[in-house]
């Protein structure tokens, strides 16, 4: 039991009980201050016989509703039911019906209300009569009144809750992790739902299908509480009526070949999406649901799983672009493994021409002849293939075919570049705080990186400065009116002759080369940023200590288009 | 002496193997050359002294070098012996080993070869 729903149930015994209080208390009164038909003592034994079946039956509401009437009854036999006092004590549960909150319950309530009433008029009178009626049409005109008023309400109270389950089981999205890129499973838990508050079995199917911008007119299957291979729809007559009346009962539909005579169709448009929501039935839907507009509160629900499903759609072109991004880069690698045997097997006649040379002395003289042939066609070939071999090598060379390179940039917004920042120092460094200096300067501005390069670099740089750092870090961002500069700050306990050579070996612009060699972070560092032509500054500091400041500047852009 | 070889760069080898038979083998070797598997009679296998065979085959090829060594061990599993590996991939050891036709009688040549290491392999075949 949800935690509301306890409080609910928990409020609903206190009211029950203290309603029972109220009902005691009343018939205590009734019994002193008006004449009774049977001895005091027998009433006190009624109270007590009601008292006990009271808590006997405290788990059967229906039983308890008779109980109070038949005690009502009991109480007020023989005293006019029409004088105010006593007419409130037969309302008594009428006045409590808040309590409850189903129609059965609530028509019951008023059913046994007005027979009490009548019964105790007729008795009060000792005779039946159309009179009767008549003298009292007005307490039971009232009370019919109520009835209806209170069936109104209940049946209201019922949609609302009803929507809230609805919105309940698509917010279960959100939060249920076994519903993550399945968002077909809510589909069954709507049916359950919609044919616990209708019919049991009335509805056996739900299908959603769009039709998008670029597919013209063409309906396209996007999920259901079951997969269907083939369908078919109307002709576009049926989706010009479904377009204005935005729902459409039994039309011509057939899933998987077979005709489904009873459905529904509802129809909503989120952004240049519109999205069919097919209800297959075991019957046509009831005309009275279509009037009251039953169908219509699934809408809201609806139009959130349209949300969903677009959202879907648009992480999943994310995530196809990056599954392409990775498969360019996959291309690269297979096309670099294999132009190394390539190159492997283009070596083969050099290798044997050097082994051929290196022991032509050895050859037998009546051989020589052929050999020197052997020896004529094998450098020959030994040629053709070192051409070969270098072409190769200049296309893994070329670093336009490089898909690791990083100098395609794009504009980002400074906001969006210190959420980058941000989240990387917070990986490495959790306790640091950024320190900020925008200056006056809150323009809107950008920047052009490389988002996958910048983070490599931070990775890299932050990586390296948890590694070194003895105990002090700190990083600013600082803000002018042309550019926004990046300073790493970190204390470093190595000698001198480390911590030049890192600074020479990130700023010089001549031992390229040697560092791809040697010291594959740093050359990573400073490539990913020459790539994305970010200028950059290393120094060391004395402070209290040696530190290392890194800085990076990364000059505004003018153009306004933007990411974020 | 009948050699099968497997291989569809065949000149990359080509002056590896003519040397070896001019140097050693007297020009007795009879080079039968397949670019792809389905060039081969495998029911004639038997009458080759050695097979070498290349990993990556004719893209045409129906079966690449593992295929074809899985043929000739279904063939008969004593030519499993005669089988020479000719491959520039030095992990071929456990790329057989994934795909359970490796053998310890089975011996590899790492490309680039040379006319010395054909001599070499096919003595120790004979």
């Amino acid at each position: 039991m949800k935690i509301f729903e306890l409080i609910d149930f928990i409020q609903r015994k206190i009211n029950s009980f203290l309603f029972r209080i109220l009902l005691l208390g009343y018939s205590l009164i009734i019994l002193i201050s008006h004449n009774n038909i049977l001895p005091i003592y027998v009433y006190l034994i009624g109270i007590l016989i009601y008292c006990v079946i009271y808590i006997i039956l405290l788990k059967f509401h229906t039983f308890r509703l008779f109980n109070d009437f038949i005690f009502i009854a009991f109480l007020v036999l023989g005293k006019n039911p029409n004088e105010a006092f006593i007419f409130v004590f037969i309302l008594l549960p009428v006045i409590n019906s808040i309590n409850f909150s189903g129609v059965k319950k609530s028509s019951l309530l008023y059913l046994l209300t007005i027979i009490t009433y009548f019964g105790l008029i007729c008795f009060y009178s000792n005779k039946i009569e159309v009179v009767l009626i008549t003298q009292s049409i007005l307490p039971l005109f009232s009370l019919f009144f109520l009835w209806f008023i209170e069936f109104y309400t209940s049946f209201r109270i019922k949609i609302r809750d009803f929507r809230e389950k609805l919105n309940e089981v698509v917010d279960s999205f959100y939060t249920n992790k076994a519903l993550l890129n399945k968002p077909h499973r809510i589909y069954s838990k709507l049916i359950i739902l919609i044919n616990s508050i209708i019919r049991k079995d009335l509805i056996n199917g739900l299908f959603c299908f769009a039709i998008f911008p670029e597919t013209y007119e063409k309906i396209v299957f996007i999920n259901g509480s079951k997969f269907i291979w083939q369908y078919d729809f109307p002709n576009s007559k049926f989706l010009k009526e479904l377009r204005e009346k935005k729902y459409q009962i039994d039309i011509n539909l057939s899933i998987e070949n077979i005709h489904i005579p009873y459905n529904l169709v509802l129809y909503i448009k989120y952004e240049d999406v519109e999205f069919l929501f097919v209800f297959t039935t075991k019957r046509t839907i009831p005309f009275y649901y279509v009037i009251i507009g039953f169908f219509r509160t699934l809408v809201p629900s609806l139009s959130k799983i349209s949300k969903i499903i677009l959202s879907e759609n648009h992480l999943q072109e994310i995530k196809n672009a990056e599954l392409l991004k990775l498969s360019i880069r996959s291309q690269y690698v297979t096309r670099a493994t294999k132009a190394m045997h390539f190159i492997r097997n283009r070596l083969g006649p050099l290798n044997n021409l050097m082994r051929m040379l290196d022991n032509k002395g050895l050859v037998e003289k009546g051989k020589i002849e052929s050999f020197e042939l052997l020896l004529t066609s094998e450098r020959e070939r030994a040629r053709l293939e070192l051409k070969n071999i270098v072409e190769r090598a200049d296309y893994l060379l070329e670093k336009s075919n490089n898909p690791f390179n990083y100098t395609q940039t794009e504009r980002i917004s400074l906001e969006k570049l210190f959420i980058l920042v941000k989240r990387n120092v917070n990986v490495f460094f959790p306790k640091t705080e950024i320190k900020i200096d925008r200056g006056n300067n809150y323009e809107k501005a950008y920047v052009a990186i490389n988002d996958e390069g910048f983070e490599l670099f931070l990775s890299d740089w932050l990586n390296n400065m948890k590694k070194y750092s003895d105990r002090s870090v700190e990083i600013d961002f600082f803000v002018s009116s042309d550019k926004v500069r990046i300073i790493f700050w970190n204390d470093i306990a190595e000698d001198n002759a480390t911590i030049s050579k890192l600074i020479s070996d990130l700023m010089s612009k001549d031992r390229g080369e040697i560092m791809k060699r040697t010291t594959h972070g740093l050359y990573q560092i400073k490539t990913s940023l020459d790539e994305m032509n970010v200028n950059y500054e290393i120094k060391k500091v004395i402070k209290d200590s040696v530190f290392i400041k890194f800085t990076i500047e990364l000059n505004f852009m003018s153009d306004e288009n933007s990411n974020i | 002496m009948k050699i099968a070889i497997f291989e569809n760069e065949y000149e990359s080898v080509r002056g590896a193997f003519d040397t070896a038979n001019l140097i050693d083998f007297d020009n007795q070797l009879k080079f039968s050359i397949f670019t792809s598997s389905q060039m081969a009679d495998f029911s004639l296998f038997i009458d080759f002294s050695a097979f070498f065979v290349d990993i990556d085959l004719s893209t045409k090829s129906v079966l690449d070098g593992f295929g074809v060594i899985q043929k000739i061990k279904d063939t008969n599993q004593d030519l499993l012996r005669r089988i020479i590996i000719l491959t520039g991939n030095n992990k071929i050891k456990e790329a057989m080993k994934e795909r359970n036709i490796f053998d310890n009688r089975i011996q590899i040549i790492i490309k680039p070869t040379d006319y010395m290491e054909i001599t070499k392999s096919l003595r120790l075949i004979s």
